[in-house]
């Protein structure tokens, strides 16, 4: 059984036309008796996407993700209960500090750690997803050094495992609405709706930091630190509500995780629902995709030799 | 119109060297104190200039350079030559794993590359998840790799375990399983990096059995192996690199011989330091000074014919004295078996230089060998090394003749021919 277009996981794949200029007279003779051969050569200019490579590579990418959920539960001890247990210690935690110490208002007078756990689930996905993708590239230097296939499908692959873990925790989140939360409505099956926008942004932003960490390991130790900083300017321990309006307020609508954190709220409990406003940071993000996607294509040739 | 499957041209590979290392040592706390100087690199980097590294040329090294040569259907290409001389990184510009620096090379096919038994394997993993996971990563499809599975199970000789994590595999049947699904892969080209010298001698026959099949069914393949003998007996042509540049290409047995007169055998490293004391107080006791390979009128020689003498001269130099001191020295293939070993008589030795000859016949059916060094005494615990130098055994007699067979059928050569007579 052979693969449609031979090689398709090459560094730099691409067939010399005849009178392509970037090839002499003497390698298009060489050429001329290699019809459908792959080349492999410095590459030059800006690199196409090629996303159909990644397509034809989605088993790989599938078993890679495997084995990642496999390894992570069965090392754990407790397995699936890990990743419920992390978020609802992190809930019972920021509802102390936050709802019982500084006594921080909820919207509609919900249960202060009900009102963190629905944000609180898809920022840990989030941070999750971010990490996975931005180490995804170090944490392969086998696969990369000896293994030929299109680079890209490592952040792909480290985008499957946090999503175990998310479904897990939004069975709780639903178990919670039943229990604490107001009546629920239909709007509840719109939780989800949110998530892809949480995967995206995690993608995109790990993209770019995943090609530089190849290059500059120091980048991985500034990670921890930006998330820090963006997990509390995202409404997850407190109520966008509370937010005075001026600068600050219009800065956390572009948050993109702003707009997840809020819309999840709004569908779980009844909430306010995000402003239209928020919408706005969704093209933020697809050029930060976008241009991450180039970015990484560009610098992936050195991948090997660096890692 | 020719059969041609690779076509190389004046290929070239720059590595920047000594980047990984400052890399490797980074820390928070460097990172920080460093921040201002990376900044800076990156701005420059940014700003189209280039970075400090790459002024300096000492930190350059050309891994392959001005590389041209074409491969036909069916080939089996041995590739040799010293560490260092750009084979590994010849086949990963083969299997696109890396861009050249220079030039282009053209593949025609699927490329199935085994630069490493096991890539991607995963501990915790049973054997069978890791044959999908493996088979994945070496390009198979899962439903190639599910109609194989028995097959590959089968190869690897190792049934009962299938449902183990690795991590209870002992080395040996991990290198197995990891070979068994390489084997399966059906690549039209397949380079295969010094990957045969794990294994026992059992399974490596299997996999060069292997091998052979493979030729019969057109498929050209790549082979990296320090294993000359192998080369002589399996490929149709071979290559010889040094200094990241192909010096030869040609019939097998003539690069192969050529190759190892032209290997220097004699002169190591030295001074070589052995037996480190582990800390608090870590300290040398002493190095290897020097090695001498002669021939029995004490000519410095590398290569010798089956049966010859060999006479190996070890100078070495104690920085502490130590009692009861027993010096050995052996013959070691490179995959790290002693062949054979003679042992100094014991006696106190102060500190100072000392020097000890010892004799061997060269009789063994490995090409290439290693001298191995141990050193014991009351004082230390036994040290040993393999790498002290080189001896190489040509497949010839000393009149000239050759022996029948090669190593495996036996490391040690007899030249003895009983007639055989009705009973
Ligand atoms: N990723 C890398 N970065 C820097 N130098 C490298 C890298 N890979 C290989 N080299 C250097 O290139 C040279 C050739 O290496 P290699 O192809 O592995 O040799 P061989 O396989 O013949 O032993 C060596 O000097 C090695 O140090
Ligand atoms: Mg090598």
């Amino acid at each position: 059984m052979k693969l449609e277009t031979p090689l398709d996981a090459r560094v730099e794949q691409t067939t010399f036309q005849v009178g392509d200029a970037r090839a002499s007279e003497a390698d298009r003779d060489a050429l001329r008796s290699m019809p459908g051969a792959s080349i492999n050569r410095p590459p030059k200019g800006w690199p196409e996407l090629q996303l159909r490579q990644i397509w034809a590579h989605r088993e790989l990418i599938w078993f890679l993700g495997m084995r990642d959920v496999l390894v992570r539960y069965k090392q754990m001890f407790l397995g699936g209960l890990w990743a419920v247990m992390q978020p609802l210690a992190q809930m019972a935690l920021y509802a102390l500090v936050f709802g019982y110490i500084a006594k921080l208002k909820a919207e509609n007078d919900l249960p202060y750690g009900v009102f963190i756990f629905a944000a609180l689930v898809p920022w840990q996905y989030f941070a999750n997803s971010m990490t996975g993708v931005s180490m995804s590239l170090v944490g392969n230097p086998g696969l990369l050094q000896k293994i030929a296939f299109p680079r890209l499908v490592l952040p792909f692959s480290s985008l499957i495992s946090p999503i175990v873990d998310l479904t897990l925790a939004t069975a709780i989140v639903v178990v919670m609405v039943l229990f604490y939360g107001p009546t629920p409505s239909w709007r509840i099956l719109l939780i989800p709706a949110f998530y892809p926008l949480a995967t995206l942004t995690a993608f995109a932003i790990g993209l770019w930091l995943a090609a530089i960490n190849v290059r500059y390991r120091d980048v991985q130790h500034l990670i921890p630190f930006a998330m820090l900083f963006w997990f509390f300017m995202t409404p997850v321990v407190y109520s966008k509500q509370l937010v005075p309006h001026g600068v600050l307020s219009i800065l956390l609508e572009l948050n993109p995780m702003q707009l997840v954190t809020t819309g999840v709220r709004w569908a779980a409990l009844g909430t306010d629902p995000p402003r239209l406003m928020s919408f706005l940071s969704i093209p933020g993000v697809l050029l930060i995709l976008v241009s991450g996607l180039y970015f990484f294509r560009r610098s992936e040739s050195s991948f090997a030799d660096v890692v | 119109m020719s059969d041609v499957v690779i076509r190389a041209q004046r290929l070239g590979k720059l590595y920047r060297i000594g980047l990984r290392e400052r890399q490797a040592h980074q820390t928070l706390r460097t990172v920080l104190s460093d921040l201002p100087r990376t900044a800076w690199r990156w701005m420059r980097r940014w700003s189209g200039q280039p970075a400090g590294t790459r002024k300096r040329p000492d930190n350059l090294l050309w891994a392959l350079s001005d590389v041209s040569f074409e491969v036909e259907r069916g080939q089996i290409l041995g590739v040799v030559g010293p560490n260092g001389s750009g084979k590994s990184t010849l086949l990963k510009l083969i299997a696109g794993i890396t861009a050249p620096t220079e030039g282009w090379i053209a593949t025609r096919g699927r490329i199935g590359s085994l630069l490493e038994v096991g890539t991607g394997f995963h501990t915790e993993l049973t054997g069978r998840e890791n044959v999908f996971l493996n088979g994945a990563i070496l390009g198979m499809k899962a439903s190639e790799i599910r109609q194989r599975f028995d097959e590959i199970v089968e190869f690897s000789g190792i049934e009962r375990f299938i449902d183990t994590p690795v991590k209870r595999y002992s080395s040996g049947m991990y290198t197995r399983l990891a070979f068994a699904v390489a084997a399966h892969l059906d690549p039209d080209i397949l380079l295969v990096d010094e990957v045969l010298a794990v294994g026992d001698r059992a399974f490596q026959r299997k996999c060069l059995s292997r091998i052979e099949n493979l030729r019969e069914t057109g498929q050209t393949i790549f082979l990296v192996t320090h294993a000359t003998a192998t080369i002589q007996r399996y490929c149709t042509r071979a290559i010889r690199l040094e200094n990241g540049r192909v010096i030869a290409i040609g019939a097998p047995h003539e690069i192969v011989e050529h190759y190892i007169q032209d290997v220097d055998g004699v002169s190591g490293r030295h001074p070589t330091p052995f037996i480190e004391v582990p800390p608090p107080d870590t300290k040398t006791l002493g190095q290897v000074v020097g090695i001498l390979v002669m021939d029995d009128e004490d000519r410095e020689r590398a290569v010798f014919r089956l049966g010859e003498p060999i006479r190996v001269r070890l100078t070495f130099e104690l920085d502490e004295p130590c009692r009861q001191t027993v010096v050995a020295l052996g013959l070691v293939t490179f995959d790290g078996v002693w062949l054979t070993t003679q042992w100094s008589e014991s006696c106190d030795l102060g500190r100072g230089r000392y020097q000890v000859t010892f004799e061997f016949d060269a009789q063994f059916n490995s090409l290439s060998l290693q001298i191995g060094f141990g050193l014991s005494s009351q004082d230390v615990p036994v040290h040993s090394q393999h790498d002290l130098g080189k001896v190489v055994i040509q497949n010839v007699f000393t009149d000239g003749s050759r022996p029948r067979g090669d190593a495996s059928n036996g490391v040690v050569v007899s030249r003895s021919r009983p007639g055989i007579s009705p009973a």
